[in-house]
């Protein structure tokens, strides 16, 4: 009795076990994307995947939604344990991180079978997706930032012409201050001043600092890393900044603004709270819709040495444990197509598409920095994590425009902790 | 002469009754106050969230809540974490209140002292190191993504909390009833569900309510352990709406405030159950 | 007697379905809570506490790292901004929260607990409304709390600009002097309703009589209050205040919502610590170790705090 039932018992698993192999030869593939941006920005990127499944419908794509903070810190969970997304959208700079710990695929042998797009040479930033010369993402969108302002705004406070420099911003803020009644109705120039590990003031400061000539770390002849920015030109940076809030050109609320998408900026334009300020282009654009009056866009002030802004954007990436790899780059492949750009109102991440782009009237301004932007290779390939340098500036920014450090004290204790990090990083 | 002196404290009875809950209701709907400007807000048209002058009233729509189920399948987030938090608060104060019993009545077995120090040592641990091995056993269980691993780990966390708290509470009621009922003939599970439960009920309506609270806020594993779009708790699809370049405030409002809902809904519930258990107790004694 | 007590036990012990001779039976009633933290904070305890003797990288979490020793401790204790978080976190999060919450949420259960309450029927309804700041979304209450303290739209600078008190908007989160008055603000706002709820439930187990007979010899609301109800609400006033206490020493939530620790490095607290050093720094096995810092101290205070709760216990027995 026994032994018939074991036997009854082999029998059928071994049918089924052959009967789903079969089955799953036949079977569609599903491939998971995951990205990280909020449901109302990718109403265009649901379009084009929507589009894809209905056209494949032996390679069905699920998108899942991650924020970006949280993407990391899960990726480094799943994919050693063997699990994760086998398509991942990426922050450009964290691509060689990500690498380096082994949770992407490398992509030459998928490249050298069929290249994407207009070949990859063709794709910006593709420096931040290689790890020892060899490819691990695909950059997909590109974005930098611009200046944003109110044209009525500035012509009713008699600023003629967008500043152009550095100087001239700070002068424009000051009669745009004055023109709304000085008592606090209007102000020239917002900006994000807060002192989180993200908060957009490490984006401004270096704009200031290269267009000046400087950076933060830098390799010398030797190839030794080392901080290359002087206590006195970091010194200047954050005074030039804090100047703002001493003159009362800008709020002192902003100390605790941290995203360049805070309502306090994208509204601010709108309600005419700031006359001018500074945003990519996703944050612009719904800046627009936030207000009635029409903005423009300006190019970032140039400093002594050049005009600059940072070329950041993101790209996509494969897991190492994914079943299906080719079908994955096939995907890639249409995400970083035409079609999808169609749809999808992001820059897309190649020169030949985005020469090809027809930007509107209002975005110019990202129109001429996009191609001076660079990014911040300059800083990823130095022992010093980029988020932790973004950390330690901002907090000491902050700690400058609440008055606790004077921009002296704070230059310095940004180098000091820098060398510290240079010195950890090494080990 | 009786007449005028019971209605003269009548009269003053009233007075001090009515500036009681005049100024109680006063202090509460201040302190619902920043609530209640979001629930104002939600009805506003995205561009008026934040306007220039503190208006409370502007113009009413019901965009934002049209843009919430549009945009996000916040119905699925709803009732995902409805069903994970309703299972495991009454698993927590099901598991909490026998092993607060247990701690309660027996205050001289051995160990007790050991293990209710290792329950509030569960308490010391940052749950955002945790989460790592918790992940991958949860992944060997093959209980990713799987509103199981969810309801397991918010019984865990609420457990210390409840124990400590229905352990206090026990303490209050006195042992004779437990006696009384033993030689009745009944066994320790009837004496906790006939007899201490009734009588107890304030102190687990209380450790319900916070259970539940704590784990509808839960973000940390629930969007570690879920990972497809559709089975995601309130407060991740919350989260969702915050990006890298935008912040859809509108959305975030309207979601809170239906999110608070079914809390208020289920205590409102279990607070009438209880002020008509306790009149019924309140006879009994 | 004895003979006939001892075999009624016995029988009842047969009788009473547990099967299980008297002895074991505390044991069997804590088992499945021991079982289910036992599963669920064992290995990981473990793992954490592994983690702050390695060398790890958040890229290599998942991974084997190099074993360090104490070099994470000696990091973390040596590389500055520690005692400040230290302070913070005890004093300025914890401390003031608990005692503030402790007090206001005291005075309002006793309020709330009045009879008139329930002759009119308004229990159920002053119940509810006590929990609203409780079940609002803490990124909610902190978003709301920040627009009502906006210098210039906010409703509290309105107030007191509209009083006179102050000329300008006071931006509460971007000063040192204001931001932690701020913070505090919203976390005892939101975290009020629990400790008010819990203690409505243990006022209510105190019977009316006693207050009626006190009241019938001539003593005040306030005597009554302090002489009686008090002393009946003290293991529960004892067992919130450790709970609180410890759950607001570990707290990140509201500090990182509201300012991110800043301006500057001000509202650093040891959560927002750990949490940055892991995440931001990517190196958690130091995050690890803050975290076992954080764990033993609460351990010590939670330690003592209960053998002085068990003496005073005993001094009264």
């Amino acid at each position: 009795m026994l032994k018939n039932r074991i036997a009854m018992v082999f029998c059928s698993t071994a049918l089924s076990v052959m009967l789903s192999s079969w089955a799953s030869a036949q079977e569609k593939v599903e491939l998971t994307f995951r990205q990280f941006d909020p449901p109302t920005e990718i109403q265009g990127l649901v379009a084009a995947v929507d589009s894809w499944n209905a056209s494949h419908p032996e390679v069905q794509v699920k998108l899942q939604t991650m924020s970006g903070g949280d993407t990391l810190a899960q990726l480094a969970r799943e994919v050693p344990a063997g699990a994760g997304p086998d398509v991942q959208q990426l922050a450009f700079v964290w691509t060689r991180d990500l690498a380096k710990s082994k949770l992407l695929l490398q992509l030459d042998p998928l490249i050298a079978d069929k290249s994407p797009g207009a070949g990859i040479k063709d794709f910006l930033a593709l420096e931040l997706a290689t790890l020892d010369g060899k490819v691990f993402g695909v950059p997909w969108t590109a974005d930098t930032f611009s200046m944003a302002y109110r044209p009525d705004l500035l012509k009713a406070a008699g600023v003629a012409n967008f500043p152009d420099t550095w100087d001239a911003l700070a002068d424009a803020s000051k009669k745009l201050s004055e023109a709304g009644g000085g008592s606090a109705d209007q102000y020239g120039f917002c900006f994000p001043a807060g002192s989180s590990p993200d908060s957009g003031m490490w984006i401004l400061a270096n704009y200031y600092l290269w267009s000046n000539g400087s950076t933060f770390v830098d390799q010398d002849s030797a190839g030794k890393w080392k901080v290359s920015v002087t206590p006195q030109e970091l010194a200047k940076t954050i005074e030039y900044f804090n100047k703002f809030f001493v003159d009362g050109t800008a709020p002192e609320n902003l100390i605790t603004v941290n995203a360049w998408g805070d309502p306090e900026l994208v509204g601010g334009l709108g309600r005419g709270d700031c006359a001018i300020t500074f945003f990519p282009p996703q944050t612009f654009r719904a800046a627009e819709k936030q207000s009635e009056t029409p903005l423009m866009t300006a190019p970032i002030p140039k400093g002594s040495a050049k005009r600059i802004s940072h070329l950041g954007g993101r790209a996509l990436g494969i897991n190492p444990n994914s079943k299906h790899p080719k079908e994955a780059w096939e995907f890639i492949q249409y995400l970083t197509g035409p079609e999808t750009f169609k749809t999808y109102n992001q820059y897309p991440a190649q020169k030949s598409l985005i020469s090809k782009l027809a930007f509107p009237a209002s975005e110019q301004g990202y129109v001429e920095m996009l191609p001076v932007a660079q990014t911040f290779e300059r800083y990823i390939s130095s022992p010093i994590p980029v988020s932790s340098m973004t950390a330690l500036v901002n907090r000491e920014f902050g700690a400058v425009f609440s008055g606790q450090r004077n921009p002296e004290e704070a230059a310095t204790a940004i180098i000091q902790q820098l060398n510290e990090l240079l010195a950890r990083g090494k080990g | 002469m009786m007449q005028t002196q019971s209605t003269h404290r009548a009269r003053g009875r009233l007075a001090k009754d009515l500036a009681t809950v005049v100024f109680g209701i006063g202090v509460l709907l201040g302190l619902a106050f920043p609530f209640i400007w979001v629930v104002l807000i939600s009805f506003r048209p995205d561009r008026e969230i934040f306007t220039r002058t503190f208006r409370l009233f502007t113009t009413v729509t019901l965009d934002n809540y049209y843009a919430l189920l549009e945009n996000s399948p916040f119905g699925a987030y709803l009732k995902n974490s409805i069903i994970i938090c309703s299972i495991s608060t009454i698993a927590a104060i099901t598991i909490s209140l026998i092993a607060a019993y247990g701690f309660s009545r027996n205050r001289n077995f051995k160990g007790r002292g050991l293990l209710l120090l290792l329950v509030v040592c569960t308490q010391l641990f940052p749950y955002v190191i945790l989460i790592t091995p918790l992940y991958s056993m949860f992944l060997k269980l093959g209980l990713i993504d799987n509103p199981i691993s969810l309801v397991v780990s918010y019984t865990a966390m609420n457990l210390p909390f409840a124990i400590y708290l229905l352990l206090g509470y026990l303490d209050t009621i006195p042992k004779d009833l437990d006696e009384a009922a033993k030689l009745d003939g009944a066994s320790t599970i009837q004496i906790i569900v006939k007899v201490i439960l009734p009588i107890a009920w304030p102190g687990v309506v209380t450790v319900a309510v916070n259970a539940f609270v704590s784990a509808w806020d839960e973000f940390l594993f629930a969007l570690t352990l879920m990972t497809s779009d559709e089975k995601k708790t309130v407060p991740v699809g919350l989260a969702g709406f915050f990006g890298e370049y935008t912040t859809q405030w509108n959305l975030v409002m309207t979601a809170s405030v239906i999110s608070t809902l079914p809390t208020l809904i289920l205590f409102m519930f279990l607070q009438r159950k209880l002020v008509s258990d306790l009149a019924a107790g309140a006879v009994k004694l | 007697m004895t003979v006939l007590a001892s075999g009624r036990g016995q029988s009842m012990g047969r009788k009473t379905g547990g099967y299980l001779p008297p002895s074991l039976e505390p044991y069997a009633l804590v088992l499945p809570a021991i079982l289910v933290l036992a599963f669920f904070f064992a290995g990981p305890a473990l793992y954490n506490i592994a983690l702050s003797f390695q060398n790890v990288s958040l890229f290599d979490l998942g991974q084997s790292n190099e074993w360090v020793g104490f070099a994470n401790f000696v990091a973390v204790l040596t590389g500055g901004g520690l005692a400040a978080a230290f302070f913070n976190t005890a004093v300025m999060q914890t401390l003031i929260t608990v005692v503030l919450r402790l007090l206001f949420g005291l005075g309002l259960a006793i309020l709330l607990n009045a009879d008139v309450f329930k002759r009119w029927q308004l229990g159920w309804l002053v119940r509810s409304l006590v929990l609203i700041p409780f079940v609002t979304p803490p990124v909610v209450a902190v978003a709301a709390w920040k627009w009502l303290l906006d210098p210039r739209y906010g409703a509290v600078n309105q107030l007191l600009l509209s009083l006179g008190l102050i000329e300008r908007g006071i931006p509460f989160l971007s000063r040192t002097s204001t931001v932690w008055a701020a913070v505090d603000a919203m976390l005892i706002w939101r975290e009020l309703p629990f400790v008010v709820i819990t203690f409505l439930a243990a006022l209510q187990s105190i019977p009316k009589e006693l207050k009626e007979s006190a009241r019938i010899d001539g003593a005040s609301e306030f005597q009554i209050h302090t002489l009686i109800v008090l002393p009946m609400l003290k293991p529960v006033i004892a067992i919130v205040a450790l709970l609180t206490t410890i759950w607001t020493f570990n707290n990140f939530v509201y500090v990182w919502l509201a300012t991110r620790g800043g301006p500057g490095d001000y509202t650093q607290v040891l959560a927002t610590k750990m949490y940055t050093v892991s995440f931001v720094d990517y190196r958690v096995g130091e995050g690890a170790a803050i975290g076992v810092l954080m764990s033993i101290i609460m351990f010590i205070f939670a330690f003592g705090y209960l053998a002085v709760l068990s003496r005073k216990g005993k001094e009264a027995a």
